[in-house]
This record gives structure tokens, C-alpha cells and sequence, in this order.
């Protein structure tokens, strides 16, 4: 079941995109509609996250962009994806520090929509399954969407996530290596490092020397690994888009 | 000792420009208040030159510096650490180029005033030449001068050449009005070389902005262009709207069912002539639209997609080169005659990287020379790919491309920040 928000101050307009998806979408939906940021704010301050929230841009006072920082910064809610609707030309360059999961002009194209849900949900798919690994007799679990890296220390493993709905960082460290461990992970797990393996998904920056994480942590990224890290960016992006890519 | 004195003051103001010349490199010529900057400079001079003629005590002089120099800083915008850095730093510099020298000086003439004269001329000169390399350094280190190293080796050359020279003159020559000669006519070659050495920087850099400024113009010239291009285009618009119009008049004036059709096919030919890039980044939309022109083929499936910010700190001179060259090869190989041609571009931001993906079929006719594309043009020009990847240097970007059977895929990275 995937949860979707829709935040437009046009009625219509989110009447259609409601029609469109319950019409076309082959996976299975919830959809709740906003008719102000603030609305939107409110109820994920009090209630349990979305999946995927689409955000006009030209909300009003309380803008799109104002949105998302508030869910972003404000909420701590680096996992949901966010797709900006707009019906201007350009972008802010704000826009691009809300990690977007992507841009959606009016009038909305129907294709490009559909592909947009189906795409998040493909990676929920793999990414709400869940992570379990071994500590001293106890088995424990933890969504793999969560997970923002794992480090090994000595011959431990330090796991690092954050919980999508109080917003934490939640570290742990069991006996294993990082190579086992990624054999049982999707493919959005790499090494940028020797020692670390990061969940590309959480990723709010990156430059050629580091990897700032979504909760600002920072994962040097060797030289060794550079070239590799690169590859995997390029292809994971393009692996992104919609339909064509 | 007369003589002493009278080369002291009149050395003096060689002193104050040397600090001055520090400073203001140290600090990046942030200056609080330029005409307080040259008073304060004149007064530590005057000042210098009485406590040095009425104590005549070494401490109190070398008190008398220390104290100056922190004062002299505070015509500099900066924080206090970097302050007092900055004035240790050149403390130590004055300080030390004296020790040696007078260590130097004793070692090789144990007696007499000329000793003492010489060293301090010396002391002066040095000192003035390692402030104008602080300054040379400190100023265009930030500037890539594309000034060869061996023209820095030749400045150098004659600088420690002219002072060994000197002291060769010295041995041979005991005169005290001759030795004052030619200190002036070392200081006074030293300080023109100097001088010559920084015109030669600045009619580099200037050159430098001089061809920078002819690339520009040619990136305005095909600005110009592909204005004049969508002019164009309005006008063939225009022209076609009337006709339109005017047919519609004349279907409405006699069967109004079929003005609504009429109606819908221009809606659709209109929709169907669309802008391919609003990104509002007029580099992007400008250079992509102009491009994709070339493109009116029926037959191609076209796809452009542009999710970038309006501003980026990428030059525009560069994204035109970069998305002008790639767009050029996919157009020529899309004007071969080859089965389900299509083109998609996609331009994209995340985590910090700007993401071209370009994707075009081509009638499956590469020519490789030691892995590296050719053109099938002519078989010497690397596809432009050279200039791409010099635009891509500035930023420490990099491009890939790959081919699959018919399909060619281009892919650059570009961080920003």
C-alpha cells in the first residue's frame, strides 16, 4: 500500500490527480488531499508519514518550497519523496537541497504520473523490506529504507539509521562484515570507502572527496573508490527517470 | 657615525614600504581607510627615525617595531588571530633577514663602520625583495597566470645574482662613496626588475581576458543566432496564424461544425510546435532549443526533459559548449538514414551534481582509433569531445559515452554547488 499526499490550493487540480492515479495505477493506493501547506504540516506533525507527497510550488504565503523544508528540517523526514508540481517554467535552486524525487508541470502529463507512483513504488518495494541481522542471541530487523550506512569498526559493524516517523538516528553494531552484508542488501548500498557502505537513497550531497548523509553525517569517499562512486551515481540516476532512461 | 645615521633616515622609508607592501598582501588589500593607511605608514616612519637618533638603544627600537607593526594592522579589516599572525610573521621576516645578514656580515668583515653601513643597506634590500615575493605570491596565487616557471627563475636569477655581484664589489673596493653607489644602483636594478616582472603579470593577465573575451563574443554571436532563429519562427507563426484565421472566418460563415474541427487541428499544430526546453536557465533553453531545430523530422522520438535550477554556477559559455557539442553529434548521426531514430535528453540535479544524459541512435557506423571515438566527418576531429572535456576541467566534471548496438549514450557530471 502506497501512501500518497496531494498539497495543491486548486481543488481541481488535485481532484485530477487523484482521478488519474485511482484510474490508472496499477499498485495499490491511498491518497489524501491538501488544500494548504500548513494543512499538510499539521498532519504530518500528529500522524504517520507518506510515501509520496506531490507539493505545488505556488502554494501561496506558505509555499512549496517552504513545505518541504518544514518536512525536511523541521519533521526530519529525509524518506519520503517528494514531487514538486509546478506551473512555471523554472526552478528555484532551493528546490534541489529538498532532495526531489521529481518535477511535474501543468498540465500534468498522465504517462509521466503514473510513472512517477509506479517508479516510488518499485522502490518501496525493495526498500520497505526489512534488514535483520544477528546481535549476540537476539535477531533484530529495521526497514532497509532507513538505513542510512553501515561502518565497520574493528571487527564490528556500526549500522546507522534514522527513523522515518520520530525523526532519530538510531545506531547499533553487531558482530559481521560489510561485504555479507551487502550481498544482503538491494543495489542502492555501495562503498564509497573501504569502511563504509552507504544507502545511496539517504545521500543529501555529494562532492568528489565526501558524502554528506541526510542526517548531515560525513563519509569520506576514497580514491580509490571515486571512479566506482561515479559510475554507480551516473547509473543510479539514470535509472531514475521516467520510462525513457 | 654620521654616516650611520644618515643612511639610517635615509634608508628609513625603504622599511615603512616594506612592511606596507606586507601587509597589504597578508590582508588582501583590505583596507579600512586608504589616505589614514599612508598617514600612519608616514608617521611610523618619522617616529622611527627619532626614537632611533634619541635612545639609540637597540630594545627600545626593536620595542618600538613590535608595537608599530600591531598598530600599523589596524588598518586592516581582519580577526584578531589572523592579526597578530600576520604581524609575527612579518616580525620574524624583518628580524631574521636581519640576524643573518649581521651574522654574515660580521664573519666576513670583523671590523670597521663599512661593516655595520653594509649590513644594514643589505638588511633594507632583502627585506624589500622577500615583501614584493609575500606579495607576488599572495596576489596572483589566486589567479591562474599561465606564466611559465622558468621566466620566475630568471626574475630570481637576477635578484641573488645582482646581490652576490655587490658583494664581490665589496671586497675589492674599500671607498665608502663608491660602496654607497652602488648599493643604490643594486637596490634601484632589484626594484625595476621587480617592477618589469610585475607588468609582465599583468599584461598576461590581461591577455588572458583578452581572449576570454573573444570566446565571448562568439557565445553572444550565436545568442544572436538563435534569436534570430525563434524570430523566425514567430514570424512563419504569424504569418500562418492570419491564414487561419481567416480560413476559419470563411468555414464558420458556412458550415460552423466543421470550424470547430478547423479549430482543434490548429490547437494540436500549435501544441505540436513546442518549445522543446522551459527550463527558464536561458543557457539550457537557448542553446537546446537552437539545437533541436536542425530536428524537424517527423520521424524521430523526441524527449527532453529539463529539471534543473534557473541559475547555476556552471558559466553559460560552458554549458553551450558542452550541451552544443553533444547536441551537434546527435544531430549529424540522426541525419543518416537509419531505422526508429530518436533522441532523448534528459537533464537532471541531485546531490549536488548537474546530470546530462544524452541518448540517440546513430545508423551503427562508429569509428574507433585506439578506443577513442573519431569522427566519421573526416576521421581527425574528436567529435568536439576536446572542448567538452575542457569546459568539464573548470568544474571537475566528467563524461561518459557508451554504445549500445545503434544506440549512443553520452553522459556528463558536472558537481555544483
Amino acid at each position: 500500500m502506497l501512501r500518497i499526499a496531494i498539497c495543491d490550493d486548486q481543488n481541481e487540480f488535485c481532484s485530477q490527480i487523484e482521478r488519474i492515479l485511482l484510474k490508472n495505477s496499477s499498485v495499490e493506493i491511498t491518497i489524501e488531499v491538501f488544500y494548504s501547506g500548513e494543512k499538510l504540516v499539521e498532519y504530518l506533525a500528529c500522524n504517520t508519514q507518506f510515501d509520496l507527497i506531490f507539493l505545488d510550488i505556488e502554494l501561496g504565503e506558505f509555499n512549496g518550497i517552504n513545505v518541504g523544508e518544514a518536512i525536511r528540517n523541521k519533521l526530519n523526514d529525509h524518506i519520503c519523496k517528494i514531487v514538486f508540481v509546478t506551473a512555471k517554467d523554472g526552478y528555484e535552486k532551493e528546490l534541489f537541497d529538498l532532495q526531489p524525487f521529481n518535477f511535474l508541470r501543468k498540465p500534468i502529463n498522465e504517462e509521466k504520473l503514473v510513472n512517477c507512483v509506479e517508479l516510488v513504488a518499485k522502490i518501496l518495494n525493495i526498500e520497505n523490506n526489512l534488514f535483520d541481522y544477528k546481535k549476540g542471541h537476539e535477531h533484530k530487523k529495521i526497514p532497509i529504507k532507513e538505513i542510512l550506512y553501515c561502518e565497520s569498526v574493528l571487527k564490528k559493524t556500526k549500522i546507522v539509521s534514522l527513523n522515518q516517523s520520530t525523526g532519530e538516528v538510531v545506531e547499533d553494531s553487531f558482530y559481521g562484515s560489510l561485504e555479507k552484508i551487502k550481498s544482503d542488501l538491494p543495489s542502492t548500498f555501495f562503498f564509497p570507502h573501504r569502511s563504509f557502505l552507504v544507502n545511496y537513497n539517504n545521500i543529501k550531497y555529494m562532492s568528489n572527496e565526501e558524502i554528506v548523509m541526510i542526517n548531515e553525517s560525513v563519509i569520506p569517499i576514497s580514491r580509490r573508490y571515486l571512479k566506482n562512486t561515479l559510475k554507480l551515481q551516473v547509473d543510479f540516476e539514470r535509472s531514475m527517470g521516467n520510462g525513457s532512461f | 657615525m654620521v654616516a650611520f645615521e644618515i643612511v639610517f633616515m635615509l634608508t628609513s622609508p625603504i622599511l615603512s614600504f616594506t612592511i606596507y607592501k606586507c601587509f597589504n598582501a597578508l590582508f588582501n588589500q583590505q583596507v579600512k581607510n586608504k589616505k589614514v593607511e599612508l598617514c600612519s605608514y608616514l608617521l611610523h616612519n618619522i617616529l622611527g627615525n627619532i626614537v632611533f637618533l634619541a635612545t639609540r638603544v637597540p630594545m627600545y627600537s626593536l620595542l618600538y617595531i613590535t608595537i608599530t607593526l600591531y598598530l600599523l594592522s589596524l588598518n586592516y579589516k581582519s580577526i584578531l588571530s589572523k592579526r597578530i599572525l600576520y604581524v609575527m610573521f612579518v616580525y620574524t621576516h624583518l628580524t631574521l633577514v636581519d640576524i643573518i645578514f649581521n651574522a654574515v656580515f660580521k664573519s666576513l668583515f670583523p671590523t670597521g663602520e663599512h661593516n655595520l653601513l653594509i649590513t644594514l643597506i643589505f638588511v633594507r634590500v632583502i627585506t624589500l625583495l622577500l615583501s614584493f615575493l609575500v606579495h607576488r605570491y599572495k596576489t596572483y596565487s589566486s589567479q591562474a597566470i599561465p606564466i611559465s616557471k622558468s621566466y620566475y627563475v630568471c626574475v630570481m636569477l637576477i635578484l641573488v645574482g645582482t646581490v652576490l655581484l655587490f658583494l664581490g664589489y665589496l671586497s675589492e673596493i674599500d671607498d665608502f662613496f663608491s660602496i654607497l653607489v652602488g648599493a643604490f644602483f643594486v637596490i634601484a636594478i632589484n626594484i625595476s626588475i621587480i617592477f618589469l616582472y610585475e607588468k609582465v603579470c599583468k599584461s598576461f593577465i590581461l591577455n588572458n581576458e583578452k581572449i576570454l573575451l573573444q570566446q565571448q563574443m562568439i557565445a553572444y554571436e550565436n545568442q544572436i543566432e538563435i534569436i534570430n532563429q525563434s524570430m523566425n519562427t514567430i514570424n512563419s507563426m504569424k504569418h500562418d496564424m492570419k491564414n487561419h484565421i481567416f480560413a476559419l472566418q470563411n468555414i464558420y460563415q458556412n458550415d460552423s461544425k466543421n470550424a470547430s474541427d478547423y479549430a482543434k487541428q490548429i490547437q494540436l499544430k500549435l501544441d505540436d510546435n513546442t518549445v522543446y526546453s522551459k527550463s527558464s536557465n536561458v543557457a539550457f533553453d537557448s542553446i537546446i532549443n537552437f539545437k533541436m531545430q536542425e530536428l524537424n523530422d517527423d520521424d524521430i522520438e523526441i524527449s527532453v526533459t529539463v529539471d534543473a535550477p534557473s541559475e547555476l554556477n556552471i558559466s553559460p559559455y560552458d554549458i553551450t559548449v558542452i550541451l552544443g557539442n553533444l547536441l551537434d553529434n546527435a544531430i549529424t548521426a540522426l541525419k543518416k538514414p537509419h531505422k526508429n531514430k530518436s533522441l532523448h535528453l534528459k537533464i537532471k540535479c541531485s546531490k549536488g551534481k548537474l546530470m546530462i544524459f544524452l541518448d540517440n541512435t546513430f545508423d551503427g557506423n562508429l569509428l574507433l582509433e585506439n578506443g577513442l571515438l573519431k569522427s566519421t566527418k573526416d576521421g581527425s576531429n574528436g567529435l568536439g569531445l576536446v572542448n567538452i572535456t575542457k569546459s568539464l576541467e573548470n568544474y571537475n566534471g566528467f563524461f561518459t559515452t557508451e554504445y549500445i548496438e545503434n544506440r549512443f549514450l553520452v553522459t556528463v557530471l558536472i558537481p555544483y554547488s
